[in-house]
């Protein structure tokens, strides 16, 4: 038995019209590829490389010029809490606070009060935000930010969680803190579906059972690494994993 | 201890108080006998002030011009600010009035006054609608700026958290508050300038007034007393809206 792939990508082509001179760029070139349930699949690729847009057609704010997204067998065509999305400028409401922040989706979904707080709780206790449950999002850190944009997208249970660059607009040594954070609240998650785009070779292997490599302009998919190194991972002492880690820097260079 | 503070911080306000009493009441007299008339001791001042208080002309005369101030501006935020949430939703409506306001929005409200005059006479109402015109434009723009200030990532955001088009809507006008108070703010700040000229000009009621029949009567301490009062009545009401906006948008 073959079960169906969580999420397929098939054949999928982005052009963009410029609305000035209608000239069309091409974001994305025939990108296929699949992601298994609970496999945490990170796609890597220096900027232009059409990732973000890759995301976009998977959380259903834009349609593929050509091509398919389905998850599940069923085609992508708007956004659902069933692909909830952690974006780069985290994207908290301003005027609620960590908690209602976190409560927003459950409240969208009618999940009933007692069981939404019983909820919200469990998710800032995971991401470790007990005592900033009232503050706005402009009394956070970064960091603390972008906890509850990560246990804001976690909270709803949806089927995939799509990360945008999550720790993209973090400093250095929060993000590799975060990096080790985000495995740890992954593992309170039974087996989730994590699609996260990066251009941190680092965040990628730390992370990733699989690495999907894009080329520049146009996006196209140059090739694919399976990890299977357990986590957290010692990526300078591995010999596979630096393995890895030489060949996507060769990869990455060519492909800028 | 705080007292002290706030003498000291204070000081350089009584100091430069010292000196105008000193020069008021004992060099310009020896420069001109008449001088004093065109710059009396603040100790004049206060002593009208005082005098007017007890008769409470001083208040009647605030009352009038707040009522003004008040009743104007409330009219203008009930037709502006939904007005503009409208036109921030709609491109086609936007579009439609965007022309009317463009020209309308550059008259200054003063140059309302001789056609409102003709249309409602020396009346309050005449004084409303001058208000009204002067501070509604502020207040619509403000609040198109607001609903059109939504950033579009946490309409995303929203999305792919399950949000439906009326979440939307709510989302759109949380917001917007920003905004929409910013307005409120300039708008009534706006107000009192308006309402003291308009009142100089077609009013028998008013700190306007009061000002301007002060100014015919020679009686110049009273400039000062209505001058002053409209500082106090212009600060206490910002400070009010600072209090009320850390209240009801602690997140902006």
């Amino acid at each position: 038995m073959n079960p169906q792939p969580m999420l397929e990508v098939r054949d999928v082509s982005k052009r963009f019209v410029a609305v000035k001179n209608s000239e069309s760029v091409v974001a994305l070139e025939h990108v296929s590829f699949t992601v298994d349930r609970g496999e945490f699949f990170v796609i890597l690729g220096p900027s232009g490389s059409g990732k973000t847009t890759i995301l976009n057609l998977i959380a259903g704010f834009e349609q593929p010029s050509s091509g398919a997204v389905t998850v599940n067998g069923l085609p992508v065509s708007s956004p659902s809490w069933q692909r909830a999305v952690v974006f780069q400028e985290h994207a908290l409401f301003p005027w609620l606070t960590a908690w209602e922040n976190i409560e927003f989706g459950l409240k969208m979904k009618d999940v009933p009060p007692g069981k939404r707080v019983a909820i919200v709780r469990e998710y800032i206790d995971v991401v470790g935000l007990k005592g900033f449950e009232n503050k706005y999002p402009k009394e956070l850190s970064g960091g603390m930010k972008q906890r509850v944009g990560i246990a804001r997208a976690l909270a709803v249970d949806s089927d995939i969680v799509i990360m945008d660059e999550p720790l993209g607009s973090l400093d250095a040594q929060t993000r590799s803190e975060m990096q080790d954070e985000l495995l740890r609240i992954l593992q309170h998650e039974k087996k989730k579906t994590v699609l996260l785009v990066t251009h941190s070779i680092e965040e990628a292997l730390k992370l990733a059972d699989v690495i999907l490599v894009l080329s520049a302009r146009p996006g196209t998919v140059k090739k694919t690494f399976r990890l299977v190194q357990p986590r957290p991972r010692e990526i300078l002492r591995d010999p596979e994993i630096i393995r890895v880690n030489v060949e996507l820097h060769e990869l990455l260079h060519k492909a800028s | 201890m705080t007292l002290l503070r706030r003498a000291n911080a204070a000081g350089l306000l009584i100091v430069l108080l010292v000196l105008w009493e000193i020069f008021s009441r004992f060099a310009l007299p020896a420069l001109d006998t008449s001088a004093q008339l065109l710059l009396p001791p603040p100790s004049q001042g206060v002593r009208d002030a005082f005098n007017l208080a007890q008769q409470g002309v001083l208040w009647q005369h605030a009352a009038a011009s707040a009522k003004r101030v008040y009743v104007g501006f409330l009219a203008a935020a009930l037709i502006a600010i939904p007005l503009g949430i409208a036109m921030g939703l709609s491109r086609t409506l936007l579009r439609q009035l965007n022309p009317l306001v463009g020209v309308l929005r550059p008259i200054p409200p003063i140059a309302w006054i001789p056609i409102t005059l003709l249309w409602f006479g020396v009346t309050d109402v005449q004084q409303y609608f001058i208000i009204f015109i002067g501070t509604l434009f502020p207040l619509l723009l403000n609040t198109i700026a607001g609903v059109h200030g939504l950033d579009p990532v946490l309409q995303r955001a929203a999305l792919s958290l399950g949000a439906r088009p009326k979440n939307l809507f709510a989302l759109t006008l949380h917001a917007a508050l920003p905004s929409i108070f910013v307005g409120v703010r300039t708008s009534l700040a706006l107000g009192w300038f308006i309402i003291i000229a308009s009142e100089m000009v077609s009013a028998s009621t008013g700190l306007g007034f009061l000002i301007i029949e002060a100014r015919t009567a020679m009686i110049t301490e009273r400039l000062y007393v209505g001058m002053f009062a409209i500082g106090m009545i212009g600060f206490l009401q910002d400070q009010l809206l600072v209090f009320l906006r850390d209240r009801l948008i602690p997140w902006a």
